[in-house]
């Protein structure tokens, strides 16, 4: 009895070390995509419930705290400690609303992956083609080593940066980097995240 | 003796004409012939959509830089930008930079997003953060002609 506890407790830590899982992040990545649209096109699953469902299926795989951080760019020093943990929480909230609403009905896409590269060591681009409702648009996922695991820090969609996108948003929003200034964007994504 | 004078008077002028055409070549074709001190970044991109040798690398829409060389890598098949940047211009490692177009149809300009991770970029570095231009026929199509099941 005590082996098998053994056998199962090491095979648990070999799976979740580094070597390990870095191994094949296409592999993961489709599997964790494909997880994904599962979850957002399950009929059965309840809308209220399709967004928890969904950051238990994506936390894995999906860095939310360096994807947020990289949003924020060069504001990203001007927040307090407490406001930078409140921000990754209220993006993540963020996103993960935006995305798990308005896939309702309809065809589940389907991915393609088309291939990998590396931008640096440490750093790579998978990409994929999704195609949905009859259009076919290409999406790459940047990816890191984080704790040992590839996490995806930015998705590209027609080439049009998800980071990047939110940048130029915070941007506008913190002209002067003012702590009102903090305030109110921090206020404005409460406003958004309690609507829906 | 007068007519050695004339051809001197005369060769002056085409001289002085001549270094101020150059001066001028200079100054509309944007190369910097007497600034120093300007650092080289390197950016990659899938599609450069016409981006020229010259073009304006902008922040915030501020010109800080221009194009250098644009190559192809040969292995990948992928646009190579040299960046020339101001030395004051400190920008991180998760810098986005995008290839972006002045208005629908305008010249094509290199934008840059700084980032914020505090590792900073240094001469000839590579950022490895980039947005390609973004096809816009290509869009229209889409949109216009939508796809082949519907």
């Amino acid at each position: 009895m005590k082996t098998i506890q053994i056998i199962l407790i090491s095979s648990f830590f070999l799976s979740a070390s580094p070597g390990f899982a870095a191994e094949d992040p296409v592999g993961e990545l489709s599997a964790a995509v494909d997880s994904v649209l599962e979850t957002l096109y399950d009929k059965d699953l309840p809308a209220g419930e399709r967004a928890t469902a969904l950051e238990a299926t994506i936390e894995k795989n999906f860095s939310f705290a360096v994807i947020a951080r990289r949003a924020l760019g060069r504001n990203w020093g001007i927040l307090n400690e407490a406001q930078q943990e409140e921000f990754v929480q209220l993006f993540t909230d963020l996103l993960i609303q935006s995305y798990s609403s308005g896939f309702e009905g309809g065809e589940k896409p389907e991915v393609k992956w088309t291939g990998k590269r590396t931008l640096k060591e440490g750093y790579i681009e998978i990409s994929s083609e999704v195609t949905m409702d009859g259009s076919t648009f290409p999406v790459n996922y940047r990816m890191l080593v984080l704790k040992g695991n590839w996490q995806v820090y930015d998705v590209l969609v027609e080439n049009v940066s998800l980071v990047g996108n939110y940048r130029k948003q915070f941007i506008s929003m913190l002209p002067n980097g003012s702590p009102k200034e903090v305030e109110s964007m921090l206020d404005t994504l409460r406003k958004k995240i309690s609507e829906n | 003796m007068n007519d050695k004078k004339v051809e001197l008077i005369a060769g002056t002028f085409v001289l002085l004409g001549l270094v101020l055409v150059g001066f001028l070549a200079f100054r509309i074709g944007d190369a910097h012939l007497f600034t120093r001190g300007n650092y080289t970044l390197y950016a990659r991109f899938a599609d450069v959509g016409g981006l020229t040798e010259g073009s304006k690398v902008r922040l915030a829409g501020v010109s800080v830089g221009t194009v250098g060389s644009i190559t192809l890598d040969q292995k990948t098949y992928r646009a190579q930008v040299e960046l020339i940047l101001r030395p004051e211009i400190e920008l991180d490692d998760d810098t986005i930079a995008s290839v972006k177009t002045n208005g629908l149809i305008g010249d094509k300009f290199v934008s840059l997003l700084p980032g914020g991770s505090g590792i900073p970029l240094a001469d000839g570095d590579t950022i490895i953060e980039t947005e390609s231009a973004v096809d816009f026929e290509g869009l229209v199509s889409k949109i216009a002609f939508g796809g082949v099941e519907n």
